[in-house]
Order: structure tokens, then sequence, then C-alpha cells
């Protein structure tokens, strides 16, 4: 069907309005036809794509989401990687990445054992203990485990050299002794506050860096209700693995010969 | 005294009769068990109580405490089950049918004294003795207020079952008592009300659990439910019904009943907004089931936390760390304030006033006006960006938060010229090699015509051609803004070889 005049000029509204604010609540008017009228949404998702964006939708807000790769925009998260982009400081947004897994694999549960989101708080701590968890076993695994890649097994250790021998475990703030995340540097907690700021950035998450507690958001939820709760992305990303993993035996093997 | 200790003895009586409730029989291996069965006995012969059912023997507890012990999975003898029911009847040795007792601190004497109490007593009414019957026992205070205060926690029963209970105690003119009885109609109205309310925002947030949190909320239709709300409106009417006959009581009493009705008003009020919630709840359901019916095909799931993290990157790694940014980056919206494309930020000012129209719709002075077209005044920009290319010679960069440390009328010119927006965008999206040209001609980058217009006005600028000039943006820092229509990321502008 074809789309009138409207249609565009209310779709380019809305994905300016969505631009703005990157989350809009269903009950707002724009949003509310977004979800209405399927030719209006056409063309707001088309716009979306022609930026490497995307667009989706539940039953309570419409979110504008980066694509992996080929976005032209850049954000809180991509600002992060461009920080820690140099050679020598690769380590730490790896290290960053592997928080947030952590992060998002602990909150991550079946929807219908979730309690309210206010109370799905993790502190500080339990994340530190289960970053150093998940360290040392992949550096123990690596010994014994030849499925682990040669890059994998370098980038464990620059990242386990980081954390558990030139990261403190915390820092005392000067002004009264208790424990200070924001403005101390190359301790774990503080790392930690500095990993999940991107994510914090976005309204996603409230990071309590007074009591140590990081609280996901309904929106991050969504979110990964979305991405991950999904078969043919998780299909994607297991060719991905495959690809990449292939190109890299082939590397090492040259190497070799 | 203090305020902490105010009511302790009357505390220390209902903690002290839930936490030995069951205790002290030797039962072997269902030693740990005996409290929880204890606390279901006493349950099952609460709700025969209210339900008028007289079978409440000895012989019928023993029978209801080996239905628990079978639903609980576990085994006992017959001597095990008299001994349990023994255990809640008497302290002690059963023979002695001694009552429990304890010593407690009484705040008010300063001192230890000593509170006897039982759990189960002869129900003198049912028994029917003169008859020969055997003894029908009922709960006492003390253990009725453990399955009030233990209702108030896990709610143990329902809306109807409070509203019979307050019921019969109208019945009976205990008025004192069906008060405390509304007091908690109301708490339980008010949880079932909360509960509709965090439902519906759980439902909103993600409509899968409509489907798997199915077996743990009752499934219900709407016919269902509007016949239960109307069934519980008629015993609020035949509680009211005893508001007429008030009149036949007299001094205390009466006034008891009125307060004990103005209570139950409040009851009546919550409860038609719990059915109101309730149905509106429903049509939600079924609103959610017809426009998202694919989230109730979606059977293979995965997630994030078994699939894609322990499943695949904790058990076998990556061959590459890079390929965690795949898996991340995803979860972000973009941001506008980082990158301005050029005719997007141009969209957006429009969208701005186009909003703006419409705030102003209404009022009748609103009179569209011209934009007025500026002029280009080449002579200022060159003046305005001679700076920048100065501080770009002396230091190879030009952070941009600069301009917001020039004084107001060095930054309205800035401001008169809508041209410097749209430079700065242009250098901060993409790189540009600085070159001398011959001739100006349409479609030129009006960079370079800048940066020609300076090389004719100063010669030094001449080092700089052949250079590259790029822009990165400086973390933490606020972004850049001059009046109201001027606003940009804290870039740095370069100049590298």
């Amino acid at each position: 069907m074809p789309v009138n005049q409207n249609q565009i000029e209310e779709g380019a509204a809305f994905f300016f309005k969505l631009l703005n604010e990157q989350i809009v609540p269903l009950s707002d008017p724009l949003a509310e036809k977004y979800r209405s009228d399927s030719e209006l949404r056409s063309v707001v998702n088309s716009i979306a794509a022609e930026g490497g964006l995307r667009v989706f939708m539940t039953p309570q807000h419409v979110h504008l989401l980066s694509k992996a790769r080929g976005s032209n925009f850049a954000n809180s998260y991509t600002q992060m990687k461009e920080k820690y982009s140099g050679l020598k400081r690769k380590r730490y947004f790896y290290l960053a990445n592997i928080i947030i897994s952590i992060f998002l694999a602990e909150i991550d549960k079946e929807s219908h054992v979730r309690i309210r989101w206010e109370e799905e708080g993790i502190s500080y701590y339990r994340l530190a203990d289960l970053v150093t968890a998940t360290i040392t076993a992949w550096q123990e695994r690596k010994e014994d485990d030849s499925k682990f890649s040669q890059q994998w097994s370098l980038a464990v250790d620059q990242i386990a050299e980081l954390w558990l021998t030139e990261f403190s475990e915390f820092k005392l703030s000067q002004v009264d002794d208790s424990v200070d995340v924001t403005r101390t540097k190359n301790n774990r907690l503080s790392f930690i506050n500095t990993a999940l700021k991107p994510l914090a950035d976005q309204g996603l998450i409230i990071d309590n860096s007074d009591e140590l507690k990081i609280i996901p958001k309904p929106v991050l939820y969504e979110r990964i209700d979305h991405l991950y709760h999904d078969q043919r992305r998780y299909k994607d990303f297991k060719k991905l693995i495959e690809e990449s993993r292939k190109k890299q035996e082939e590397k090492e093997n040259a190497e070799i010969e | 005294m203090d305020e902490a200790s105010t009511g302790l003895y009357e505390r220390l009586k209902k903690t002290a009769a839930i936490s030995r409730l069951g205790q002290g029989m030797d039962l072997g291996e269902l030693n740990d068990y005996t409290h929880q069965i204890a606390l279901y006995l006493l349950l099952k012969v609460f709700y025969r109580e209210i339900n008028n059912n007289l079978q409440r023997t000895k012989n019928d507890l023993i029978e209801m405490t080996a239905q628990i012990i079978e639903e609980m999975k576990f085994t006992a003898s017959n001597e095990q089950l008299e001994r349990l029911v023994d255990g809640v009847l008497y302290s002690g040795d059963p023979r002695q049918q001694a009552p429990f007792s304890v010593m407690l601190f009484d705040e008010n004497l300063r001192e230890h004294r000593e509170f006897k109490y039982r759990y189960l007593v002869p129900d003198r009414e049912a028994s029917r003795w003169d008859e020969g019957g055997s003894t029908v026992y009922m709960l006492t205070e003390t253990s009725q207020e453990i399955i009030f205060l233990t209702r108030e926690v896990l709610q143990e029963f329902g809306f109807d079952l409070e509203q019979f209970y307050t019921l019969q105690l109208i019945k009976n003119g205990n008025f004192t008592e069906a008060k405390s009885s509304v007091s908690n109609l109301i708490a339980r109205v008010r949880t079932l009300i909360k509960n509709e309310k965090n439902w519906r925002e759980d439902i909103m947030r993600n409509p899968g659990l409509i489907f798997s949190a199915r077996q743990e909320r009752k499934k219900r239709t709407e016919v269902e439910v509007r016949k239960q709300f109307e069934d519980e409106k008629k015993v609020f009417n035949d509680m009211f019904r005893w508001r007429d006959r008030l009149g036949r009581f007299s001094g205390e009493q009466k006034k008891e009943g009125e307060l004990l009705f103005e209570e139950l008003e409040r009851a009546r009020a919550l409860h038609d907004r719990l059915a109101e919630l309730t149905i509106s709840n429903l049509s939600l359901e079924l609103e959610i089931r017809r426009e998202n019916p694919d989230i109730f095909w979606k059977t293979a799931q995965t997630s994030f936390k078994k699939d894609f993290w322990q499943d695949t990157i904790i058990s076998s790694g990556l061959s590459d760390m890079d390929l965690l940014t795949e898996l991340i980056a995803p979860l972000f919206s973009p941001e506008q304030g980082f990158i301005f494309p050029l005719d997007w930020a141009w969209s957006e000012q429009q969208l701005y006033t186009y909003l703006q129209e419409e705030d102003y719709e209404d009022e009748e002075e609103w009179e569209e006006e011209e934009p007025v077209l500026k002029e280009l005044d080449w002579g200022l920009l060159v003046e305005l960006w001679e700076r920048v290319f100065e501080e770009l010679l002396r230091s190879g960069q030009y952070p941009l938060n600069k301009l917001t440390l020039l004084a107001a009328d060095e930054q309205r010119r800035w401001l008169s010229q809508e041209k410097n927006l749209e430079l700065f965008m242009m250098f901060i999206i993409t790189e540009i090699r600085l070159r001398e040209i011959n001739e100006e001609f349409a479609g030129l980058d009006e960079r370079l015509v800048l940066f020609n217009k300076l090389l004719e006005k100063n010669q030094q600028f001449k080092r700089l051609i052949g250079k590259k000039m790029t822009a990165s943006l400086e973390t933490g820092a606020e972004k850049v803004k001059l009046g109201e229509e001027f606003e940009i990321s804290p870039y740095i502008l370069y100049v590298v070889d």
C-alpha cells in the first residue's frame, strides 16, 4: 500500500524522537501510531535501517538500537571502545566486555522466576568474585584444553594480569574511608563501575555506587529478552564464532608452516 | 521504660507460641519436620472450625496428621502419629495433659513470669458430652493468633474466607473481634490490589508471563472472576444487613458496632477498586494475547546466561576476544550527541520547529514568521576561524569547548553565522587534507574555501598545507553549547601529517 505524505512526516518525526530519546513509552501518541499503523512503522524502520539502526517494540516501549557493526552512530559503548583502542589499552576493553557479560548472565533469568526488578540488584563484591572465578577458571582450563584458541588464551592472560595482579581489590575514599568506586582508579571495584558505565549512561541500569549495588532496569530486560532469547540470533552468533575460528586456525597453521 | 520494650511481654507470648509449636518430642527422623506438621494441623482444624465442620475429635486429628504425613511424603507409625497429636495438645508427658508453659520477661514487672497456654482446647458446645460424644477440639486464641500472624505473611487464605469469618463474628455480635477481622480484610484487599498492580506491570513488561505464570496464578475466565466478585459483594451486603439491628444493642457495644460498619464501608470501597483492577487486567491479558500471538509460539527460547555465556563462551572461549563486541554492542542505542550526520542534524532542527508550532497551535496571537535568511559573511567567518587555525598551528589541536570560554559578544559573533555549526560538523564527520586551490567553483568543499581565504589573509597558514584535519571526541567533557541553537559534542580538532 502506498505511504502518504502524512505518514512520512509522522514517521520521520517519530524516528527523530527515538534518536533523541532512545526509548519512547508506548503511551506517547507518536509511538502509539507506530504501533498501530503498519505503513508508518515501515517508514520508521526503513529510516533506521539506512542509518544502521534497528527499532523494536515491547508492550511498554519502543527502542532504537545500534547494530553490532555498520552503524553510523556512536554511543556510550563505542565511546568506551574508542577510549581503549590502543594496543596496550585493549585488555581494559576486553575486561570491561567480560564484566558486562558476566553481569548480563547473572541477571538473565527465566522471565517467570524473576522477582520485581527493584529487587534484582547485584553487589559489586559479588560481581568482582564472579569475574575472578571466571578468569581463574579459564586460566586453569587452557592448560589442558586444546579447544581454547591461542588468541583467546593470550587475551585471557592479559586480562588476568590486569585483574588479578595489577588491580588492587578496592580503594577507600580520601574523605571518609568508604569504598570509593567513582573517584579511585586501578582497582577491581572501580573498574566495575567503569565497565558498566555504558549501561548506566543509557539508563539501562541503576549504578548505586554508595551501596555498591547494580540494579537492572526493566528496559534492560526488554533488550535482553529481545536480543538474546532469540534462537536465530544465537545461531548467527555461533556461525560467526565458527567462521572466526576457521580463519584463526588457518592463520595459526600458516605460521607453523 | 523505653519504646523498644513496650509490649514486649505480649509479643514474646506470640513468638514463644510459634517457636515452640510441635517442638520437644522425640519422633526420630521426623524431628526436623514436627513444626511444619503441627502448623499444618492447626490450619486444617481452623478451616473445619470456620466451616462448622465438627470432625475435630482426637481421632480426626490423628487422621488429618496422617494425611499431612502422606502429603509431605513421609511415613509414620500409628504411635508416631498419636505422639504428634499429643505433642500439639499437651506439653511434656501426654499422660499429664499439661498446658504449655514458658517463662517470659514482663517489661512492666521487670522480671520473668510464667505464661501458660494451649494450642487446642475442647469446643464445649460442639462436643456434646451429655450425649456421650467425644471431645471436639478447637483453636485457642493463641493458636488463632499464630494463624492470623502467618496468614498476614503467607496470605494463607482467600478473601472470601476472611469475609466469611467476619460475618460469623458479626452474627455473634462480637463487634470488637469483628473489627480487627475487618482490618485484616482491608489489609488483605490492599495486598490483592498491590498484586494486581504488580501483575499488570509484569505482563506489560514481559507478556510471556501470561503463559509461563499460568500455574501460579489461578487461570480464571472473566465470567468466573465476575461471579466471584458478585459473591463477595453479596457477603458484604449480608454483613451490612446487620447494621439495621444495631439499634437493639446499647451503649458501648452499639458504638463498637457503628465503628465496625464504618471500617466495613472502607473495606467495601477497596473491594470495588480491586474488582475494577482485576477485570481490567483480564482484558489486558486478552488484548496482549490477541496482539502479540508470537510470544506464545516461541518455544525454543535461548538465553544469554545459558546459551550465549555458559555453554558457548565460558566452555570453549572464543577464537577472538573482539567477538564479544558483536555480542554486546547491539544492546546499545545510538546517541545522537556524538556524531551528527549533517542532513539529519538539520532534520532535527526542522522537527524542533514542527513541535514548537504544535505547542503554540492554540494561541491566537501565533503568527508564522518567515525565518530571516542570514547573509553569509565570509569576512567575519575568516576573522573568527583565524583564531582556530592559529591554535592549530601552535599546538596542533583545537578543543571545541574553548568556544564556551569566549566572551559573550564574541560568542554572539560566532552564532551570527549559521555556517559555523555546519563547518564544525563537516570537520568532525570527515577528514580533509588542507590544500591550496586556484579557483573557487560550485560544489567545492566549503572547508577548503575557508582555508584558502585564510591563506590569503595570513601567509603563515601555508605551513598547514598538505596536513590532514581530523577530530576525536574528548571523553568525559561536557557538550559544547552556545546559545540555543549551537550544540555540539566535545570534539577536538587535530592536524596530522
